[in-house]
């Protein structure tokens, strides 16, 4: 392949990386929801770009499936709970975002510490493609770990699957029947996760899960 | 420096030597402190050809800590000569202050120029330290009082090169232009009058700004997550006349997880031995006889 | 080699005439997006010849220092804009110092400009000082962390080495790239008090940070600074131009119609950039203080990740 079309792989690998980056940094709703379905639209590119260089026409189909699930679909439906909710107004308590994105940072650097030597067979692309997948699942995770609200959490971890997708496209594609599979085990995952926050928000009538752990019971011999 | 201030009056040379040794420090060209950060910079973008791993993606991280430091010793400067010799004097020994002796100012004052020096001359005082790396490293780098110039160019000059002496130059050059251009076209009028106030008359030199007020931004943006500070302010309920406190709480962090520990441990284990000063003359005998089985039991044994 | 010295010396003057002339520029197109008419583009050498006629107030107890650190605040800020190829590459002073000189040239201007604000020991000269040096600490490592990825992408600290190599066929599309123009945006915004980070034409003094620095100035000194100021801007517009629109400059030692292309390109890029600057600044509202430095963190993080995926490409075979 040309040097213009890897550095347009490069590009998009990379943007990946920035958005979830910018994922962290955001405290209010809708902006979060907007960046996630940004992340889910770059994936559908780096991903159409991927199956045009490699050929491998099945990988469109994926891309499609990225942007029209995750790219519009959930994130209106996610636009639609949150409204219903009623916290499109809270500003979220993010746990202090200057040591979080250095740990972001220290966690791409881990990536690429431990992909690129391990990959050393591979071509050039693979493994920077790999690096950067890896950076996004890391990312994906440490949002997941520093955010209070429920649905911000959900937003963690489907942009870890976008990571995984990536990853999945980066090593030669893979076999469209893995790709359904896990896109609807993803759903169904979204759809109990909706019904329990809607619980969760009966019951307690919050979803900050750090007020939720006020309710947990004592253990024997302690409440005596 | 809380009742210091306005210094510059009353001790100018002191001032001008404290001023260069600030811009030293804070890595400002055409001082030295900018030399050693230069060099260092250039030698943290050789760092892509390292053959290790962790190191080659430590080091930008490093180059970034650096530049932050530089940045933060510029603020801390700015804050320790700002303090001490401008403004209005915030007590009555600086109010009273006199410049110190003639031996004095002339040993701060050489040091300053030696700061310029090195700054505009370094390829000097890098051949002059070359031979204590080569002793430590077992390498140098290319002799560089033989730049033309006066340059230092440590790697390749096509590749980065400064000019210290060129650099102080042409800020004096551009100085002086500007000044002649002043000069000629503008008028000479001077008037001396009042601070501005903003209408608040008598406003007295405690309202300046204090060390601990200069630091404020810097403390609440690193230091809420660094040092753990946290102010807490003690405001009297309204009809009391009572002061009002601010008090800033500061935790160093490495010192009370590293040093503190340690400390302790050496102060409780010092206790314990201490007790070794008040035995009587029997325990003493006691001790010197038990040394003296164990020594020979340790004899017996190794043999 | 005659010629590269008249280029350098051409270029000494050019940065100083266009720089009012931008702020001017600047400031007509804000106006005109916000439906007014404006003052002229030459409004800025009025201002300037205004000032410098009128008589310079000063406080009483204010020092040598007050008196002196407009002309070295000048001075630094107009070698390092000298330094900056803006319509030729190869000026012969540009092989006496790289970006990172020019980036600490600045830092001495702003200590200075941050001792002139505590001189005179009013609370508004400390507001300023503390805010700007502040802002410095995170800006000044940003602008280093998108000089070193620069630096790390062309081989060499040197201006004119950074542009011509982005001329060549070697640069391409690069994530990294793209990062470093971020952060030097950002960092451009913030040094030069645009919104979001300041506003330039604000007297409230909560709302101030370079102007608070520079209140007690009057006549001639004002003239001086303000002057700073406009060639700072100018500064950073013409790095951003010559390493990220490098086509059109002028090769070092090219026939004089180069020089003349080089110019008007130049003139195009100021105009464009000068542009965009006026547009973002109308459609963002200034930032509280205190989120300032999330936004300039931002860019040094952008900086940092930029330098770290450099490292992944260069990667030894």
């Amino acid at each position: 392949m040309t040097s213009l079309e890897s550095d347009i792989a490069h590009l998009l690998a990379g943007s990946m990386v920035l958005v979830s980056f910018l994922l962290l940094y955001q405290d209010r709703m809708f902006a979060l929801l907007n960046f996630f379905a940004i992340h889910a639209c770059v994936l559908a590119f780096s991903v159409g770009w991927q199956a045009y260089l490699q050929r491998a026409p099945h990988l469109f189909i994926t891309a499609l499936i990225a942007l029209l699930f995750k790219g519009v679909i959930i994130p209106v439906a996610l636009h639609r709970i949150v409204v219903r909710l009623g916290i499109h107004r809270t500003i979220e308590a993010v746990v202090s975002i200057g040591p979080t994105i250095l740990l972001g940072i220290a966690l791409v650097g881990l990536s690429i510490i431990v992909m690129l030597p391990v990959t050393q067979a591979e071509g050039a692309f693979v493994r920077e493609d790999l690096a950067f997948a890896l950076s996004v699942v890391l990312l994906g995770f440490l949002m997941m770990i520093t955010r209070r609200n429920a649905v911000s959490q959900v937003i963690g971890f489907m942009s870890l699957e976008n990571g995984l997708v990536l990853a999945a496209t980066g090593a030669r594609g893979m076999p469209l029947v893995v790709e359904i599979s896990v896109g609807f085990s993803i759903l169904i995952a979204f759809l109990v996760v909706g019904i329990f926050l809607f619980r969760i928000r009966e019951r307690f009538d919050t979803v900050d899960l750090q007020a939720l752990d006020m309710s947990r019971g004592e253990t024997s011999g302690e409440s005596a | 420096m809380e009742h210091l201030g306005g210094l510059i009056h009353r001790m100018p040379i002191t001032a001008v030597c404290f001023l260069a040794g600030c811009v030293a420090i804070s890595a400002l060209p055409p001082f030295n402190g900018f030399v050693s950060e230069w060099l260092t910079f250039q030698g943290i973008l050789l760092s892509p050809q390292l053959p290790q791993w962790i190191p080659r993606l430590l080091v930008p991280a490093v180059g970034a800590t650096l530049a932050c430091s530089a940045a933060l010793a510029a603020a801390c400067f700015v804050k320790a000569f700002g303090m001490t010799f401008l403004g209005r004097p915030r007590g009555a020994a600086a109010s009273g202050a006199h410049e110190t002796d003639r031996w004095s100012q002339c040993a701060m004052l050489l040091f300053a120029v030696l700061c310029l020096a090195a700054g505009t001359l370094p390829g000097f005082v890098m051949d002059a330290l070359a031979p204590v790396m080569q002793m430590i490293l077992g390498a140098r780098l290319a002799p560089q009082s033989t730049q033309p110039l006066l340059r230092i160019a440590p790697i390749d000059p096509a590749r980065s090169a400064y000019n210290g002496a060129l650099v102080l130059v042409m800020i004096l050059v551009a100085a002086a232009a500007t000044a002649l251009i002043v000069r000629r076209f503008a008028s000479h009028a001077l008037r001396r009058s009042a601070i501005w106030d903003c209408g608040f008359p008598d406003a007295s030199p405690a309202t300046q700004y204090t060390p601990g007020s200069f630091a404020q931004p810097i403390r609440r943006v690193f230091g809420s997550t660094v040092f753990r500070a946290r102010e807490h302010v003690a405001m009297p309920k309204p009809g009391d006349p009572g002061t009002a406190r601010l008090h800033v709480d500061l935790h160093d962090t490495l010192w009370e997880a590293l040093y503190l520990p340690v400390i302790r441990f050496i102060d409780s284990v010092t206790v314990r031995v201490n007790r070794l000063q008040f035995l009587t003359i029997r325990r003493y005998l006691t001790l010197v006889f038990s040394a003296l089985v164990l020594l020979l039991i340790i004899v017996g044994v190794w043999r | 080699m005659r010629l590269n010295w008249l280029t350098q010396f051409a270029q000494i003057i050019v940065v100083l005439a266009l720089a009012p002339l931008l702020t001017g520029v600047t400031r007509k197109i804000r106006s005109r997006l916000l439906r007014r008419r404006g003052a002229s583009i030459a409004q800025p050498y009025c201002d300037l010849l205004k000032l410098i006629r009128k008589e310079v107030v000063v406080a009483e107890n204010a020092s040598w220092l007050f008196r002196a650190a407009p002309y070295v605040i000048f001075a630094t800020t107009w070698v390092a804009a000298a330094l900056v190829p803006t319509f030729a590459m190869g000026l012969p002073l540009g092989a006496a110092a790289d970006m990172i000189v020019i980036v600490a040239l600045l830092g001495t201007a702003r200590f200075m400009l941050a001792l002139a604000g505590l001189d005179v020991g009013t609370s508004f000269g400390g507001i300023g000082s503390s805010r700007e040096m502040m802002f410095a600490s995170l800006a000044e490592p940003a602008m280093l962390m998108a000089v070193f990825t620069l630096s790390l992408f062309a081989g060499s600290t040197e201006l004119s080495s950074i542009s011509s190599f982005m001329l060549g066929p070697h640069a391409g599309l690069n994530i990294s790239l793209a990062l470093a123009l971020v952060a030097l945006i950002i960092v451009a915004i913030g040094e030069n008090a645009r919104i979001p980070v300041d506003n330039p034409a604000t007297h409230l003094e909560l709302t101030m940070v370079h102007e608070a620095m520079i209140l007690e100035y009057s006549g001639r000194h004002l003239a001086v600074i303000e002057a700073a100021a406009s060639v700072k801007l100018l500064l950073y517009l013409s790095v951003i131009g010559c390493v990220f629109i490098p086509w059109g400059t002028a090769m070092a030692g090219a026939n004089p119609i180069a020089y003349v292309i080089g110019f008007a390109s130049y003139l195009l890029k100021l105009l464009l950039l000068g542009f965009l600057l006026s547009v973002f600044e109308t459609a963002i509202a200034k930032m509280r203080v205190f989120r300032v430095p999330d936004f300039l963190g931002v860019a040094l993080m952008l900086g940092l990740l930029g330098t770290m995926l450099l490292f992944v490409s260069k990667v030894p075979r």
